[in-house]
């Protein structure tokens, strides 16, 4: 049981790591981009990089691309660095948590510089595969979200047979949700992205905030739900703390419909 | 003998006037920007997909003498297109690959009048790095020192060799509806 709550934990780290980091510029979305990766901007002005970046989503992307890729003398090895990092720019979103900024950004950990069109073409179709991937998981963790809650209810109806269910379906929910999770966090960023725009996507996300909340004190509210009883002094049998139980149950079902309630988002 | 003088003197000046003082041509004109909006429809199973661009190079060519609209070009940044969610948005401009062809445009040097406030369109959509033809009615209109033009036109997603983009696994429909209404700051009269 140790074991298994040790892995819970590890798994619920690294996804709250990587979701607070991504959420970063959702909930403030006027705050300055925090680039850890800054220091390779050596000798850039922070002006003209934010000037750049600003116009990423006002200019028309023919301009970039008619003036970077479609000929012209102005080629990659001609380019200054502070020309290169710009138009490199222009080929990402203008707002970039510093996550995304880390991996994805014109000198992240995944891209080769100059960032440019052929390498960021291969970003996206990947982001496409994980974000495909992130809805099939999705859809998935889900059901077995589902199972999992009527497992439990059935459980504590007294049909003590399905709690050798519920531990295991309770496991398989929670891989396919940190799947799912890191899969949409670690994509690469999209083309556009506007500032301020509250879209179905926002509540995707919004509500994302509250099921992975749910889904942190699942495991650890489950883990209390059986206390040893004592009488005179001595410890007596493990036994079902209802209390807990009931925590452990609303929490289950607050779960379960934020989660239900983030996949219909996206539908509307 | 006079008679002659003059007669010539006449029939000079009235050539020289057709020769340097004929001032039809034809002009290009451009829409207005705020005003001309080209609007897209997507049909999902679980939702419909409207997305507006209002950054939009128009530009119809107009003959005076004729009092006929001789071309139309219009062309749009596919990047410039909001539904609403640029998530959406930005999936759209994967799966038509903006990168590599960030404009869709249409041209057509073909454009007859059926009625009075009603053209007929014949020209090349260029979508996706596919040229198609394409043809459509017009509805024109005139008002206050601007000519209005309105219309609608369907495509075919595969046929611009364009993947069809997916919701929760399952694809949105082929066709995709194109509406467009683009305002110019004249007003463009028709010869009788």
């Amino acid at each position: 049981m140790k074991g298994r709550a040790l892995v819970e934990i590890v798994l619920f780290s690294i996804f709250i790591f990587s979701f607070a980091a991504y959420s970063q510029y959702y909930f403030d979305p006027a705050s300055p981009k925090l680039y850890l990766n800054s220091h390779l901007h050596s000798g850039l002005s922070l002006t003209v990089n934010n000037d750049y970046s600003k116009t990423a989503q006002k200019v028309p992307t023919p301009i970039l691309l008619q003036t970077e890729f479609a000929g012209g003398n102005n080629t990659a090895d001609t380019l200054t660095a502070a020309e290169q990092d710009a138009r490199a720019r222009r080929l990402l979103p203008e707002d970039m948590s510093w996550m995304e900024n880390l991996m994805w950004g014109t000198h992240g950990l995944f891209t080769s510089e100059p960032l440019n069109r052929t390498e960021r073409k291969g970003e996206l179709k990947l982001r496409r595969t994980m974000l495909t991937w992130h809805q099939r998981l999705g859809l998935t963790t889900w059901v077995l979200m589902g199972a999992t809650v009527l497992a439990g209810q059935l459980t504590l109806n007294g049909n003590r047979r399905f709690r050798s269910w519920h531990s295991p379906l309770a496991e398989a929910t929670i891989i396919g949700y940190s799947a799912t999770a890191v899969l949409a966090i670690l994509a690469p960023p999209p083309l556009i992205r506007r500032e301020g725009e509250h879209g179905t996507v926002f509540y995707h996300k919004l509500l994302a905030w509250v099921h992975a909340a749910g889904m942190i004190l699942l495991p650890i509210l489950a883990n209390n739900i059986f206390v040893h009883s004592f009488e005179r002094g001595q410890r007596g049998p493990r036994q079902i703390d209802v209390a807990r139980a009931r925590a452990h149950q609303i929490t289950g079902y607050i779960t379960f419909a934020t989660f239900t309630a983030s996949i219909l988002t996206i539908v509307f | 003998m006079y008679k002659n003088i003059i007669l010539s003197s006449f029939l000079l000046l009235f050539l020289s006037s057709t020769l340097f003082f004929n001032n039809s041509y034809a002009a290009v004109i451009h829409a207005e920007k705020n005003k001309s909006v080209i609007r897209y429809k997507l049909v999902h199973p679980l939702h419909t997909v409207d997305a507006v661009s209002k950054d939009i190079n128009c530009d119809v060519t107009y003959d005076d003498s004729s009092y006929k609209i001789t071309g139309v070009s219009v062309s749009a940044d596919v990047l410039s297109f909001d539904s609403g969610n640029s998530n959406r948005d930005s999936h759209m401009g994967e799966v038509v690959d903006a990168l590599d062809y960030p404009t869709v445009s249409f041209k057509s040097d073909t454009v007859k009048s059926i009625t009075k406030d009603t053209l007929w369109v014949e020209g090349s959509l260029d979508f996706h790095g596919v040229t198609k033809p394409v043809d459509f009615k017009v509805a024109e209109s005139f008002q206050s020192g601007e000519t209005e033009f309105k219309g609608i036109f369907y495509i075919s997603l595969t046929e611009f060799k364009i993947k069809r983009p997916t919701l929760l696994l399952m694809p949105v429909e082929d066709k995709l509806t194109l509406t467009f209404d683009m305002v110019v700051p004249k007003v463009l009269e028709k010869g009788t």
